[in-house]
């Protein structure tokens, strides 16, 4: 099963970077834990209100768009940067369906970086004896709109990777759409259909200019 | 009367008026040409001369300007993935992932593939003493070369498109990976087209040679019809030339140079008016010599003079 395998090696390849992410995620989860190992704030945030705070609401989505926007290139830099582009686009199997396994994969590992510790940290704060503050399961769809949103940023990111155009001219231009959208869906906890349905947008819109990249660029 | 004659197998490569820009320049201009079925074809040229876009193009990893190309008697530009698995490719460099082992690499590929030859697989890796539990980054430039060969043929591809399979590696390595490739490739009869700029490697196994200059296909003719159609004519005299003498242009002279008392002069498909034009320089004698295939390419790459094309029919003459 080729699917099983790409997977594989994608997640090898991002494993540096899923780490990296998934312990800052877990220390951060800790903090609110009240276990402040790297006593960064020098104060525990056990107190606060449990996903209705800063760490969740700009803490967490900042680290979450960095592991996205660092996921979608090296997918695709580390590609180009050992020329295996040649080899992968060569396997019998159509290019959209080996990016489609590329961008499943990718966005499978950041949602687990994301998602899995803060799962943990919803079920601890929703046990009761555990936090002062109330728990409510409402209070955690702003975090999880903003994991929904890290597919753009991850998105543009993959975009930008693939593109061989200038840096400082239309290759960037992907990832600005993608940041901009994403601080413009997260932001507010206002419109949540509204933003889910945009960010949907987004995304439609990126995995279509990626599949057509794919066929038009120059992998030489 | 019935005609009993056999179809003529359509050729495994159909080239038609490839063309790519780059910044305006032209890096491969209007390349035409046809590899028949079961033929070694060796595709020649200077570093930058084009060959490796124009096999890029061929794979479908660059798209031309202009132009067309079919594989296997299928359009480039739409390659199914069932025809994509009849065609083995080595990209320039070998290309592998190199965090991957041998035994990884072949966990990756294999599973793309219907049909799989691993017993092949594993004679070749043996042949080449290649252990499985090593990564490729540990391995030589020639060992990773031996990997991407055993990798593309285990799927038993009726076409190999090779890109300067031999590039970075020493002469002993390449000599040795040269002679295993055509042993274990064609022994079934496979169309084979590599890329190379050494011509020993070229002219010890391929049948036809295609020669690119400055994104041109110059040549395209059997290694034989080249060697015999670029001549050098060598025009004696009793005084030093030094540049005194100069030989009239001409149709079919690609260069000339002056030794001492001598004046050498390559000609392709040497004739009675290159004979009469070195006649009436009233040189002392005329000697025409034979070349070998790397002398010849020699010449005819690096003179100055706008190289003169040398085709002939290719099915033709590969019959």
């Amino acid at each position: 099963m080729w699917p099983i395998t790409l997977a594989y090696k994608e997640f090898r390849q991002l494993l540096p970077i899923q780490i990296v992410g998934f312990i800052l995620v877990l220390l951060t989860v800790f903090s609110m834990c009240g276990i402040n190992i790297l006593s960064i704030s020098g104060r525990s945030q056990a107190t606060e209100i449990p996903f209705y705070n800063d760490t969740t609401a700009q803490l967490l989505p900042m680290i979450g768009a960095i592991v996205a926007g660092l996921t979608g290139y090296w997918q695709t830099i580390s590609e180009s940067m050992r020329g295996t582009w040649l080899f992968l686009w060569h396997r019998p199997v159509s290019r959209v369906r080996i990016t489609a396994v590329k961008l499943i994969s990718g966005l499978g590992l950041i949602w687990l970086v994301m998602v899995l510790p803060m799962l943990i940290y919803a079920l601890w704060a929703g046990s009761s004896g555990n936090i002062a503050a109330p728990f409510l399961w409402e209070n955690t769809l702003m975090y999880w709109k903003s994991c929904f949103g890290l597919s753009m940023i991850y998105l543009s990111c993959y975009l930008s990777g693939l593109r061989r155009a200038r840096w400082y001219g239309t290759r960037l231009l992907p990832v600005l759409m993608g940041v901009s959208a994403f601080l413009l869906t997260t932001t507010t906890d206002q419109f949540l259909l509204l933003s889910l349905l945009f960010i949907i947008v987004i995304d439609v819109v990126l995995i279509a200019a990626i599949t057509t990249q794919c066929h038009l660029e120059d992998f030489s | 009367m019935t005609d009993l004659a056999q179809p003529v197998p359509s050729p495994a490569i159909q080239v038609q008026g490839l063309t790519k820009y780059y910044d305006g320049k032209a890096v491969v201009n209007n390349v035409s040409f046809q590899i028949p079925t079961g033929c070694v074809f060796g595709f020649l040229g200077c570093n930058g001369a084009g060959k490796s876009t124009t096999t890029k193009m061929l794979m479908g990893m660059v798209v031309p300007d202009a132009g067309s190309a079919k594989l296997l008697g299928h359009d480039v530009s739409s390659l199914d993935p069932q025809v994509r698995e009849r065609i083995a490719y080595i990209a320039e460099g070998h290309p592998l992932y190199s965090w991957m082992s041998i035994r990884e690499a072949i966990r990756f590929t294999k599973p793309f593939y219907k049909k799989w030859n691993q017993e092949l697989l594993e004679q070749v890796l043996e042949h080449f003493g290649l252990p499985l539990t090593r990564k490729i980054r540990r391995l030589s430039k020639g060992q990773q070369a031996q990997v991407s060969l055993a990798l593309a043929i285990a799927p038993q591809p009726e076409l190999l498109i090779l890109d300067d399979p031999t590039l970075g590696l020493d002469t002993v390595v390449r000599r040795e990976f040269l002679e295993s490739m055509i042993q274990i490739i064609q022994r079934e009869g496979r169309t084979i087209m590599f890329s190379s700029h050494i011509l020993g490697d070229v002219e010890r196994v391929a049948d036809r040679i295609g020669i690119m200059v400055d994104g041109r296909l110059q040549v395209d003719c059997t290694t034989e019809e080249f060697k015999q159609s670029v001549s050098k004519l060598v025009l004696e005299f009793d005084r030093p030339v030094n540049g005194s003498i100069v030989f009239p242009e001409c149709k079919g002279v690609v260069g000339s140079r002056s030794i001492l008392n001598q004046l050498e002069v390559i000609v392709v498909n040497l004739n009675d008016e290159h004979r009469l034009l070195a006649e009436r320089l009233e040189p002392k004698q005329i000697e025409t010599e034979s070349m070998n295939l790397e002398d010849s390419f020699l010449e005819y790459t690096r003179t100055n003079r706008k190289s003169v094309p040398v085709f002939v029919d290719q099915l033709k003459s590969h019959s």
